[in-house]
């Protein structure tokens, strides 16, 4: 990949990854201040948009985290098989996370039509979309199908072995 | 059928190394479609499950133990625990002890607690000639203070998925992780005198003060976060978020030993650690919720009551379980895998998931240090370039101390419950 085309990636994962979670940060801050000293800059939607800015976030990070092989496993037999069958595994295991993933962002995009077409809002006087919310879901589950494409690449171009 | 589909499915992708989150939501996508059930029902309870504002504390705290381990805190406070008790014999080892216990209280991770150590700590003790594998084990063992002693972030998990409250499973840590941290210290007096290990120098009275001085801000932390909760100040997740807020500020402007341009890239290796553990807990709702569904639960709970089952059998049993989990698991695969099914026969056998999270807890501990998968041994053997097995060597004598730390818990709840029933009272 192009040093430039590497560099634009890498600022607008950062843009979406730790834009949310500062925000996030700040607007706790500010509320535990307001609630404490300065009533006048409360608001009744600061804890469910954390939650979202929060969420949006972690999910936002999971194609790169699946792409470097870094969810959590246990790696007891395969680091006891030969590194040929290993990698055999390691390509079903992505085969299946591709499939698992595609089924659930497919489900998680009608949720979040669904929230979309009846216009479902949150409580709060934000009133919030909540569509905005479940789209994390189908989102997150195209970048995890994207980084498990990755990882499957690697695998059968040799630039990975088995973990 | 369903049953053994699900079931082989399960065991099978476990063995063969598939991630834990892959795991648990292919199970529960196989059971939803084996039992003819919607699959957009998975995909929204998922999602909605995890719109949880106790549950965003997770990121919180990560990213507050990231800052830390990173901004000099752990440095200052090892200089005012060295000012404290360094002239003990073993005394670094001590200052070890005590500086886990004090970092446990502001991080909730054990392996943040143990890296932020490590850096440190295992050189000067290398300089003062302690034995490899003894450094190794102190700072492993001390480092799993870090998810008993509150705030601990496999406590948040289980009081979501146990509808339990987090600030009396915070409070139930408390004794516990002190007693541990006292068996630890008491394991080294008695290898320091066998091996005669160094006392450090007394410090002066103006370098007592000013390790004292720099270590305030630090220890201003787990004032802010358990001092701010159970002052009624704050909430769980707002203590996790002013934490990074007050970690952020102490690093960067007291300390200077992070950079404000460091921060972003930080905060984004704390949310990718943090995304490991949410997308489990996101599928373990998914399989939970399924596996409810399915009755499973509650046949369970009949086959309990009518096993005539005893607490402390089944106590005894869950712990030989955990224990070998422990040793091929990851600390949150075990809390997810295990807990949806154990959880509703808790109150059919008049167990206390308070009691019981602590159990948990220190199984978890104990699972971070017994190898193949013990995620502390990797960490220091990695940090400090030596094989696995002379980390391993180093902590088999705390690890003796904490199985009888396991055993006073699991028979002995008051240890647990005394403080959360004492400050909340008693539930029923």
């Amino acid at each position: 990949m192009p040093v430039t085309m590497r560099a634009v990636l890498g600022a607008l994962e950062t843009l979406l990854v730790v834009g949310p979670a500062v925000a996030a940060l700040l607007l706790v801050g500010e509320q535990v201040f307001a609630r404490h000293f300065h009533h006048p800059w409360m608001v009744d939607w600061g804890d469910e948009v954390v939650v979202y800015l929060l969420i949006w976030s972690v999910f936002a990070s999971l194609g790169r985290v699946t792409a470097e092989g870094a969810h959590i496993r246990t790696e007891l037999l395969i680091n006891m098989l030969s590194p040929r069958t290993g990698r055999m595994v390691e390509i079903g295991i992505a085969l299946c996370g591709v499939a698992f993933l595609a089924l659930l962002g497919w489900q998680g995009f009608r949720v979040a039509q669904e929230a979309f077409i009846y216009d479902d809002r949150t409580a709060s006087s934000l009133r919030f979309p909540i569509w905005i919310y479940y789209a994390i879901l189908p989102v997150a589950s195209a970048g995890m199908v994207i980084g498990y494409i990755i990882h499957l690449a690697r695998l059968l171009t040799g630039q990975k072995d088995a973990a | 059928m369903t049953a053994l589909i699900t079931i082989s499915s399960f065991i099978g992708l476990l063995i063969a190394g598939a991630p834990i989150f892959l795991v648990l939501g292919i199970v529960a996508a196989l059971g939803y479609f084996l039992s003819g059930a919607p699959m957009i029902g998975l995909a929204q309870k998922i999602i909605d499950e995890m719109n949880s504002s106790t549950l965003v504390s997770v990121p919180m705290f990560v990213i507050a133990a990231r800052i830390m381990d990173s901004g000099g805190i752990a440095r200052a406070l090892i200089s005012a625990a060295n000012a404290w008790v360094g002239q003990a014999r073993g005394g670094l080892a001590i200052v070890c002890v005590a500086t886990c216990t004090i970092f446990a209280a502001i991080s909730g991770s054990s392996v943040a607690t143990a890296m932020a150590m490590a850096v440190i700590i295992v050189p000067a003790m290398a300089q003062r000639k302690y034995p490899v594998p003894f450094t190794l084990g102190v700072v492993g063992a001390s480092g799993t203070l870090g998810i008993l002693i509150p705030p601990s972030l496999p406590m948040i998990v289980y009081a979501v998925i146990t509808d339990t409250s987090v600030p009396r499973l915070f409070l139930a840590g408390v004794i516990p992780g002190l007693i541990q941290a006292a068996f630890f210290v008491a394991v080294i007096f008695v290898i320091a005198r066998r091996n005669n290990l160094p006392r450090e120098p007394r410090p002066s009275l103006a370098e007592f003060v000013h390790a004292n001085v720099v270590a305030f801000p630090a220890l201003l932390l787990p004032v802010i976060v358990l001092g701010g909760i159970y002052s009624g100040f704050i909430t769980v997740s707002e203590a996790a978020g002013v934490s990074a807020i007050a970690a952020a500020i102490i690093a960067v402007f007291i300390y200077r030993e992070l950079a404000l341009r460091d921060l972003p890239r930080v905060i984004m290796e704390a949310i990718r650690t943090s995304a490991t553990i949410m997308i489990i807990v996101a599928m373990a709702f998914g399989m939970s919720h399924w596996i409810a569904e399915t009755g499973v639960t509650r046949a369970l709970v009949e086959w309990v009551n009518e096993s005539g089952l005893e607490a402390w059998q089944f106590l005894l049993a869950i712990n030989l379980l955990l224990l070998l989990l422990g040793m091929i698991l990851e600390t949150f695969a075990i809390l997810m895998l295990t807990l949806p099914l154990i959880a509703p026969i808790l109150p059919a056998l008049g167990i206390d998931p308070v009691h019981f999270a602590i159990l948990m807890v220190v199984n978890m501990e104990l699972g971070l240090l017994t190898p193949p998968i013990g995620l502390n041994l990797f960490v220091l053997a990695s940090t400090a370039k030596v094989p696995v097995g002379t980390v391993v060597r180093g902590v088999l004598p705390f690890i003796g101390a904490m199985l009888v730390l396991l055993l006073l818990i699991t028979y002995v709840p008051a240890i647990s419950t005394f403080l959360p029933n004492y400050f909340y009272g008693v539930t029923r």
